[in-house]
């Protein structure tokens, strides 16, 4: 149970510290995967930590005992992320998309289905090229991509989290998805890895 | 339900986002179709290593120290000193115009960001990075004291004293965390006790420490059972 200043009986602080932490205990791992993979530099990334969790502990007060603390705390690292990725402002946001040529959407498809059949080929290589593809994301579709992902939020938590309407969420995970699915499919068929024998 | 909707509906399937009766009907299909049922497994199987690629972590345990001994427990004397302090300046006030003193001020500006009402405009351990951001909005040509084990920097923040331009540093220290706030000698005169000297409030130590050859002076605040760091932290700013 976490203790809470503003219902039930007084609370000292050094307790609420204490509540504080064990409530951030087990988030750490997946917050500090959020935080390296949300900020688009790498020199923001200690800022991104830090800003979180003093907004975190500073904002403690108004977190209602009984909700998910991980939903809260993931909501306040996304504004913080895309916060400082505004003030960095440095690329544009990438352009959407143009769709597909047919037959090269059908030669992706095919490899795709290879990739499926394979996932443990790419699986050494997956974490960089996952992480360069997370990176061509747009900042709701990796926002998005992240906190359901590594945050464990289910979509109606994400967009409130992010003050985004339930359908333009779900519309952009599946963007995300398509997109994160299309770019590892390119780099294996470039790699040739979809024309290995399997391995036994 | 085909295995065209199936494959429609596979990310709302994936996360458990759909609706109980389309659930259904999907899980139907999946029980009468080996096709779309390794289908739906094997996307289940990139999601996973997509999601494990995607969870690597570059923090590393210096910057969640650093972090984590940035949180402070909350001071519950603050607002009976806030007061207290308010009533004394205001009783002053009845008898003499006084200047706001410059010691008391940096020790309440301090109490509030102990309380946490305030965050560093820059969070950083980067003492050049921290000491330009103030070059840029306040009068003083610092070097800030580079981090030790026992000291170490955590963020910079642009402050006012009574509405005279400072820059605050603060570090975070075994004992608690101290400021120290970089005042211009411009602003020297519009403060008591600014010619020098300490104070011990509240279980907190202030002193007042003019850098040789700078047009600033460093006011640092910290607690008073770490005076000695508080001390070395204050004069060892020196200017560019």
């Amino acid at each position: 149970m976490i203790p809470c200043r503003r219902k039930g009986p007084q609370v000292s602080s050094s307790a609420i510290h204490k509540a504080f932490l064990a409530a951030l205990e087990p988030c750490r791992p997946a917050l500090g995967a959020f935080c390296s993979r949300m900020v688009r530099d790498r020199a923001d990334l200690e800022d991104a930590l830090q800003t979180t969790l003093l907004e975190a502990y500073r904002k403690f007060d108004s977190f209602r005992p009984g909700t998910d603390f991980r939903a809260w705390v993931f909501q306040i690292a996304a504004f913080t992320a895309l916060s400082l990725n505004r003030r960095r402002a440095k690329a544009p946001e990438p352009l959407a998309d143009d769709p597909l040529a047919a037959p090269e959407e059908l030669a992706l498809e095919l490899d795709y289905d290879a990739l499926l059949a394979h996932p443990e080929r790419v699986r050494e290589r997956l974490s960089d090229e996952a992480c360069r593809a997370l990176d061509s994301l747009s900042e709701n579709e990796r926002a998005i991509f992240l906190l359901k992902s590594i945050g464990g939020l289910t979509c109606a938590e994400v967009a409130q989290a992010l003050s985004l309407p339930m359908g333009t969420v779900m519309g952009l995970l599946a963007r995300a998805r398509g997109k994160l699915r299309e770019a590892l499919t390119e780099y294996a068929r470039r790699e040739g890895i979809l024309s290995e024998e399997p391995r036994p | 339900m085909t295995c065209d909707d199936v494959r429609k509906f596979l990310g709302p399937f994936l996360d458990s986002e759909l609706d109980a009766r389309t659930s259904y009907e999907l899980g139907l299909h999946l029980n009468d179709c080996a096709s779309c049922r390794d289908r739906v497994e094997r996307e289940r199987r990139l999601e996973a290593e997509l999601a494990s690629a995607a969870g690597r972590d570059d923090t590393t345990p210096e910057m969640w120290n650093r972090a984590l001994g940035r949180l402070q427990p909350k001071r519950r004397w603050w607002p009976w000193a806030a007061a207290a302090l308010l009533l004394a300046a205001g009783s002053a006030a009845l008898l003499l115009p006084a200047r706001p003193d410059l010691l008391r001020t940096a020790i309440a500006d301090h109490g509030e960001l102990l309380e946490g009402r305030f965050a560093p405009d820059v969070a950083t351990p980067d003492g050049d990075r921290a000491a330009a951001y103030l070059r840029e909005r306040v009068p003083v040509a610092a070097v800030l004291p580079a981090n030790a084990p026992d000291c170490l920097l955590v963020g910079v923040r642009l402050c006012f004293f009574h509405g005279h331009p400072v820059g605050l540093v603060i570090y975070s220290l075994h004992e608690g965390s101290a400021s120290l706030f970089l005042v211009p000698n411009s602003e020297m005169p519009s403060f008591d006790h600014a010619e020098g000297g300490t104070l011990q409030e509240h279980g907190l130590f202030a002193m007042l420490c003019p850098v040789e050859g700078a047009e600033f002076s460093v006011v640092a605040v910290g607690p008073a059972a770490a005076r000695a760091e508080v001390e070395r932290l204050a004069t060892a700013v020196g200017s560019r």
